[in-house]
């Protein structure tokens, strides 16, 4: 972790969750930046080794792995589950953790390697929450399918290291993890934090929108960096899990404001989940948001 | 006014259960300061409810509990 | 996706976000538990009556997850002097007590008042648990000793909320037990005390002759509520409460002056009666609003009891936000009650009252005005020192329309004028 004094404030930098991940800490006390940098470092590790499909020990791929055998589950992992289940009856089923098996056929290099139908309609009879039988704290996933929390995790990391942190200390500070981030406070002199919404076309170098946020979750929905493009066609990487492809006609980011930044991440989902909708869902929600079509 | 009409009020109130109006869920934040406790000081109130008890001839209706005392 | 209420999907999102997030973090870094402590020091005055200095204390603590433990602690010193339920009388009066030894009396023209001196000592505890994601239950204990009362409790409450937390169900249930040994023993309902009343005074100067007499009564309550958020800045509460009191509900030390129907002079006093149960009735509501930056606090109360009581009472506070988290709140109390159906402020002749009769004010019509101003300011994080003032009168019918003769120059309820202060301390350690 790398810690630089900026001003009136203190940002530590260091990599997790395959993001660049910084928090900003509002005081010029470097012995209390440092020891929040690190509890927010500790715990955005500590989530990424419990739920990374990447990693063999991690608890998510125990339960991949169980090919069909109820495994127990603690009580973490418990409440995600709980969580998946309310988010995928709130959004009528199409937001299912299960979908994660499509990565074997959607791979968003920026490419134009568009998958054929046939490879993708194998995939769809092992998609499903509804096969998932779930009661605390036994889940049986049928053999073949997968949990993946992709869409909830980093989110989370976000909430739950906050939550850390705010026990600790009073000050303001900010927890980006790749643009999902939370803001705990205002500023000493009681001013907004400005927080930049990239443009989606311009890759990162730009900034199309500056929201003042002085305490709230902020992420952001969008296929800035992962897509597919063939023909002229752009195939966006949030996939329709009872079609296995991407939601048609939906915008290219949407930035979502929210009490937490799991919520936040949630409603930019649901909403690019709409498509052509996603505006009136976010309107009707009476969300701040930003919506880049 | 008679029980039933505590009663049947009460009813009326238990059963509408939807909100006024929609409640943002940023807006939680103010039902959590301190100052929208319903009991904004449980020492005060204690301190209260009990002078006016040994004082007046009616008593209680917040709750239940707290002990009592000699005073009326 | 279907939308029901207008930005319902929103509601039930942020709703199941909070479960995901209520937990305490398996892997938070060790923290001292702190303990929550709200002390007060608190003084009462009567303009010639009561005065009571009482030091409470309320620490609450957070055991395990979501779950608290509260302890309370209370002392009262009260000394002064309170009516003692005769009359007063164009004649001066004395009043004896059983041993003998004492006798105090009351100059023409006055409400008869005998002078007491009590040291109370109470303590509370609560706990306050989760059953279940929307369930949880409180129970307490509770205990108080005076010199001549002694009082214990039990309580628990259970309550409920709604799947999306916007309204709580709760029902509680108390049962008490109270014991009075009155010095020198409780008088025989309606006994005649003669004319220079023998009379057991308070004091606890007094020999503890005579045989000591424990009376006890036994208190049985139930309370349901509903509490409910209306709008983002809205909260209200709806109570509906019975109680029952059974046992000894006379006051041991208050008697009734028994009035000659020719010109109205006092010739005797008895002992007063009360019935041996009280059946209660509460209705009770409360609401809190948050304006931009200050927040109001309006509570109603309706009191009916079987002894013909009748009670309104009516809070204000404001809490008027000053910056910096200093803040002023200004209080207004209104009470008014329709007096016992036994109340009479003293008997005519020697008939006997068909049931029972007493002359304590405290049953009587009367109304009462409380104005008060609390000014509270931060010394710290989670420290605050606040102090407060209220002033408060209280009055009834001081010239009664059952008033013969002489009694009808009589004062019979002296405006009552409180002072009350408390300077009050919130720290954590």
């Amino acid at each position: 972790m790398e810690l630089s004094q900026v001003g009136g404030h203190f940002v530590a930098r260091f990599s997790a969750m395959a993001s660049p991940c910084e928090v900003l800490v509002e005081t010029t006390d470097s012995s209390l930046a440092a020891h929040v940098g690190e509890l927010v470092e500790q715990e955005a590790v500590r989530i990424e080794r419990k739920y990374s499909r990447y990693r063999n020990d991690s608890v998510i791929s125990q339960v991949n792995r169980s090919a069909g055998r109820p495994v127990a589950v603690d009580e973490e992992t418990g409440r995600l589950l709980d969580y998946s289940a309310q988010c995928f009856l709130l959004s009528n089923g199409r937001f299912d953790v299960t979908a994660g098996v499509l990565r074997r056929a959607w791979k968003f290099d920026g490419s134009d390697r568009v998958p054929t139908s046939a490879s993708v309609e194998t995939l769809l009879p092992l998609i499903g929450w509804k096969k998932v039988q779930w009661q605390y704290p036994h889940v049986v996933l049928p053999h073949g399918m997968e949990i993946d929390f992709g869409g909830i995790g980093k989110e989370y990391a976000v909430d739950s290291a906050c939550k850390l942190v705010m026990q600790q200390t009073d000050v303001s500070t900010v927890i980006n993890f790749g643009g999902d981030l939370f803001v705990t406070g205002p500023r000493k002199d009681g001013s907004p934090w400005q927080i930049g919404v990239d443009d989606p076309y311009a890759d990162g170098k730009k900034v199309v929108d500056l929201l003042s946020v002085r305490r709230g979750g902020v992420a952001t929905s969008g296929d800035a960096r992962r897509f597919l493009c063939k023909n002229g066609v752009r195939y966006g990487h949030i996939l329709n899990p009872e079609t296995g492809w991407p939601v048609a006609n939906a915008p290219r980011s949407v930035t979502v404001i929210a009490n937490t930044c799991t919520d936040a991440g949630m409603l930019a989902t649901f909403s690019m989940l709409e498509g052509v909708a996603a505006e009136d869902f976010l309107r009707a929600q009476n969300l701040v948001y930003r919506c880049v079509w | 006014m008679k029980m039933s009409m505590l009663l049947l009020a009460a009813t009326i109130i238990v059963t509408s259960g939807c909100v006024v109006a929609p409640v943002r869920p940023w807006e939680r934040t103010l039902l959590a300061e301190p100052a929208m406790q319903l009991v904004p000081s449980l020492v005060d109130n204690l301190i209260d409810e009990h002078t006016y008890f040994s004082k007046e001839g009616a008593s209680g209706g917040q709750g239940v509990g707290g002990g009592g005392c000699g005073c009326n | 996706m279907q939308l029901t209420c207008r930005g319902s999907i929103g509601v039930a999102l942020a709703s199941a976000t909070a479960s995901l997030l209520s937990a305490t973090p398996t892997h938070a870094v060790d923290k001292v538990q702190n303990w929550q402590v709200d002390s007060a020091f608190y003084v009462y005055s009567e303009k010639d009556r009561v005065n009571v200095v009482e030091p409470a204390a309320q620490a609450k603590r957070e055991i395990a997850d979501d779950e608290f433990v509260t302890v309370t602690l209370v002392a009262d010193a009260m000394t002064g002097a309170s009516p003692n339920g005769a009359s007063p009388a164009a004649k001066p009066q004395t009043f004896t007590a059983t041993s003998g030894n004492v006798s105090y009396s009351t100059p023409a023209n006055t409400l008869p008042v005998h002078t007491f001196e009590d040291l109370r000592g109470a303590v509370a505890v609560d706990w306050d648990k989760p059953l279940s994601r929307l369930s949880r239950v409180l129970v307490g204990g509770s205990f108080s000793q005076e010199f001549d009362y002694t009082s214990m409790g039990a309580s628990a409450t259970y309550s409920r909320d709604s799947e999306d937390k916007f309204t709580t169900f709760s029902l509680g249930a108390a049962l008490g037990l109270d014991f009075v040994q009155a010095k020198g023993g409780a008088p025989e309902p309606f006994s005649l005390l003669g004319n220079g009343a023998t009379r057991t005074s308070r004091d606890d100067d007094d020999d503890d002759e005579g045989n000591a007499d424990i009376k006890n009564k036994t208190i049985v309550d139930v309370v349901a509520g509903v509490t409910q958020v209306m709008t983002p800045r809205w909260l209200t509460q709806f109570n509906i409460g019975l109680g029952l009191t059974q046992g000894y509900l006379s006051d041991p030390y208050k008697m009734i002056s028994l009035i000659d129907p020719a010109n109205g002079d006092t010739f005797n006093y008895r002992a007063e009666k009360r019935p041996d149960s009280r059946f209660r009735q509460t209705f009770y509501t409360k609401t809190a609003y948050h304006f931009s930056k200050d927040t109001a606090h309006v509570s109603y109360r309706y009191y009916a009891d079987n002894w013909g009581l009748r009670a309104h009472t009516a809070d204000l506070k404001y809490r008027l936000e000053l910056g910096a988290r200093h803040y002023l709140q200004p209080h207004l109390r209104y009470y008014h009650q329709d007096e016992a159906n036994f109340f009479h402020h003293n008997l005519v002749g020697l008939t006997l009252p068909t049931d029972n009769a007493s002359a304590d004010l405290r049953l009587a019509t009367m109304s009462s005005y409380t104005l008060g101003l609390k000014y509270g300011f931060p010394l710290g994080k989670r420290h605050e020192l606040s102090a407060r003032v209220e002033h408060m009168r209280q009055q009834g019918e001081s010239h009664p329309n059952s008033a013969i003769g002489s009694q009808k120059s009589q004062d019979f309820f002296p405006k009552l004028r409180v002072w009350m202060a408390q300077i009050g301390y919130s720290f954590e350690f």
